[in-house]
């Protein structure tokens, strides 16, 4: 059995950072800059506001100041990803190459691809969405049959993708494909591209939530041209190169702050007149929240050491992501309300948007149930 | 410390326990929960002392070994009050800069039930402490009352109370002492500082959490032996997704449980910060799905005393309701909150 995560704390050094970004945040608000809401880090686009956080050296923290980036360490960078979620901040243009594309450009990237991307990406200047899932492979990603065929000098892409996050208003995607014919291996064979979403070929199909927004997108390749300069690491190590990101992706306080900003509100409207029974719901939820942050601050901790704490991470999502809905469950029995999108009393709004957001907060990133196979599998049961 | 001596600690605890804590011991300690003999073995380890100060002959335990050492006993059930005699009376005792009194040493956070009467030195106690853990084999009680003068902790003796039996559901003792116009010496009651009465809830809350993991870690490795062992259908029930399913939550809530007991235990000495409650609702809540995931994939078989699961799950039962339950710390949490306003909550959080 090897799953086992010693309990860690953030370090003092950070909070020096963290009382910038509440300054930071403040100012935001006064000024009616944003509107805080639920699980923003997917719908709250917002290009002048990852600019600004860019200006405050808060885009690609954690990358090499060669790149653009600011040496920090992958815990001052949880510290700012925290306190942007709790306040509900709109950061989902630069989420996904902040969180990933960049930290994989990174690993995997030519000198050219790095020099070319981070710097733009650091300063909230050129954004990215995922390329990963397909109409006919969801959790099991290594079914993926889009198809990357050498061509003269590059390669010919075919397929189509889906839940590629803003691939209508962001730059590029980095795309997994198929580069030779399905074997036994089902994980061999698979590589990453970076491809400009506006190359000719490309067409973005919108898919709306069920709230109305346009997040996500079904991208079509027709016959899109790329050069070799776009390949992403090595030609067949795209699973691994997939993969080793995992971690990364589901540990995060995203996994578990989604609809924070819905327990705050409910604070705000109960005031001193809470009862006993709601005391107590509250009281549960944040000691729940306490012990997640906890979990998810002491796998950053071990990542940051450089162990691989997939097992672990995995536990944080399921936990989490579970966690996020039950809060808003509960808030619905606590208050008399009908939650309405849009709707002018702030939790009502913010129940609706977490509502409407709810079913995919378990789905993301790995469904629960693949996770609890990834679990089960650390345990030694499979 | 040095990490030397915490492994040296819990790896002859260890040791003492898988060889000398087996089932059958445990069994046999059934109706009421102590085997004196056993307990002796951990006090010739001189283990009962380490939290102590060097100059009561401990090692300055700090709170991490030692709630690690509450869930190495914990896991094997051992019959004896860990709790109270590795961790609150050694706790109690420094606080009061008096020394450990010599046998078994019980400790209980209800001696605010106690009347005190009289002066400096002259003290009369009456009433009733009730669930005292091992309170029938216990040579001393040690608890915080409420004197004239504030708080004091007493040091009460064995020939002091009268005994009335009761267990809790996993069949250890938690009986109700009664006092009845005893008289105290001098050296029975010393006085401690205000709101050590409370401290000492917290700290009992984060031993049982402590031991609560423990205890749901050994139902969790039962757990995973008995479904790779027994096979249903042809196949080892390892290898259906419904059992890996219901392991994988059992998992996830321990080790949060773990996690926020760790940085409970951590973070004690800097003062209520909520991580103590915290962990006593994790704890709380991941005993009850935890013991019932446990005794689903055990089937029938994890349901009767003849298999040792029921030495794990009893405990959780009883253990997450002393100390406080989930309401009750939930409560406390929801109050602070409330009073601290919407705008702190978050800075709570991150405190």
């Amino acid at each position: 059995m090897s799953v086992s995560l010693a309990p860690a704390v953030l370090p003092a050094s950070s909070e020096v950072l963290r009382a910038e970004v509440r300054q930071f945040l403040s100012e935001e608000l006064a000024a009616k800059r944003f509107v805080p809401g639920c699980d923003k880090w997917l719908g709250g686009f917002d290009l002048e506001f990852s600019k600004r956080l860019g200006d405050q050296g808060w885009l690609g923290m954690t990358w090499p100041e060669a790149y653009g980036g600011h040496g920090r360490s992958a815990l001052d960078r949880y510290v700012v990803t925290e306190e942007l979620l709790a306040a509900g901040a709109p950061v989902a243009a630069h989420w996904v190459g902040d969180r990933q594309s960049g930290p994989s450009l990174l690993r995997y990237g030519t000198e050219a691809q790095k020099l070319d991307y981070l710097p733009r990406m650091a300063s909230g200047d050129h954004f990215f969405a995922i390329g990963m899932s397909e109409p006919g492979s969801g959790s099991d990603l290594a079914s993926v049959r889009t198809r990357a065929d050498r061509i003269d000098g590059g390669w010919r892409i075919n397929g189509r993708k889906i839940w590629c996050s803003s691939a209508h208003r962001v730059d590029s995607f980095i795309l997994l494909c198929r580069s030779e014919p399905p074997t036994e291996d089902r994980h061999a064979g698979l590589t990453q591209f970076v491809v400009d979403l506006r190359a000719p070929g490309i067409t973005i199909r919108p898919i709306h939530l069920l709230s109305g927004e346009h997040h996500f997108n079904e991208v079509i390749m027709d016959n899109v041209e790329i050069s070799d300069d776009c390949l992403l690491g090595e030609v067949g190590s795209g699973w691994a190169q997939v993969t080793s990101e995992l971690a990364y992706e589901r540990s995060g306080p995203e996994r578990f702050l989604s609809t924070f900003p819905a327990l705050v509100a409910l604070l705000q409207r109960l005031g001193k007149a809470a009862d006993r029974g709601q005391r107590v719901a509250i009281g549960r939820l944040a000691a729940q929240l306490r012990a997640l942050r906890g979990m998810s601050v002491s796998v950053a901790s071990a990542l940051d050491r450089g162990d691989a704490p997939n097992v672990e991470a995995a536990l944080v999502k399921d936990l989490g992501t579970r966690f996020e809905g039950d809060l808003v469950e509960q808030i619905r029995l606590l208050v008399e309300t009908e939650p309405e999108y849009g709707a002018e009393d702030e939790l009502n709004r913010l129940l609706a948007e977490s509502f409407l957001h709810m079913p995919g907060f378990t789905l993301r990133g790995g469904t629960n149930e693949i996770l609890r196979g990834v679990v089960a599998r650390g345990l030694g049961l499979r | 410390m040095s990490d030397e001596i915490r492994t040296l600690l819990l790896d002859s605890l260890e040791r003492l326990l898988r060889d000398q804590c087996t089932p059958e011991r445990v069994e046999a300690a059934e109706q009421g929960g102590y085997d004196p003999e056993l307990w002796q073995q951990i006090c010739d380890l001189e283990l009962h002392r380490a939290a102590l100060p060097e100059s009561q002959g401990g090692v300055e335990a700090d709170l991490s070994l030692v709630t690690e050492m509450l869930k190495l006993t914990a896991a094997s059930a051992l019959p004896a009050p860990a709790a109270e005699a590795l961790l609150l009376a050694p706790w109690l005792v420094t606080l009061a800069a008096v020394d450990l009194p010599e046998g078994l040493v019980t400790v209980s956070p209800a001696g605010k039930a106690l009347s005190v009467m009289g002066e400096d030195g002259q003290l009369v106690i009456s009433g009733e402490v009730s669930r005292v853990p091992a309170g029938r084999y216990a040579d001393w009680l040690l608890t915080v009352a409420n004197s004239g003068d504030g708080e004091c902790l007493l040091l009460l003796r064995q020939d002091q109370w009268q005994v009335t039996e009761a267990l809790n559901l996993a069949g250890e003792a938690r009986d109700t002492l009664l006092f009845n116009e005893v008289s105290l010496s001098a050296e029975q009651a010393v006085n401690i500082p205000g709101g050590s009465a409370e401290k000492l809830w917290q700290l009992g809350a984060l031993a049982r959490s402590a031991q609560l993991v423990g205890a749901l870690r050994r139902a969790q490795t039962l757990s995973h032996t008995y479904v790779q062992e027994r096979s249903q259908f042809g196949r080892p029930l390892a290898k259906f997704q419904a059992i890996q399913q219901q392991l994988a939550l059992l998992a996830a809530d321990l080790e949060a449980a773990s996690v926020m007991t760790g940085l409970a235990a951590m973070g004690f000495a800097t003062g209520d910060n909520g991580d103590v409650a915290a962990a006593k609702v994790q704890a709380g809540q991941a005993a009850g799905m935890g013991a019932r995931i446990a005794h689903q994939v055990h089937g029938a078989m994890g349901f009767t005393q003849e298999y040792p699961l029921h030495h794990a799950t009893r405990r959780l039962w009883s253990w997450r309701d002393e100390y406080g339950s989930e309401t009750h710390w939930a409560h406390r949490v929801g109050e602070q909150l409330v009073n601290l306003g919407a705008d702190e909550f978050w800075p709570w959080l991150t405190a």
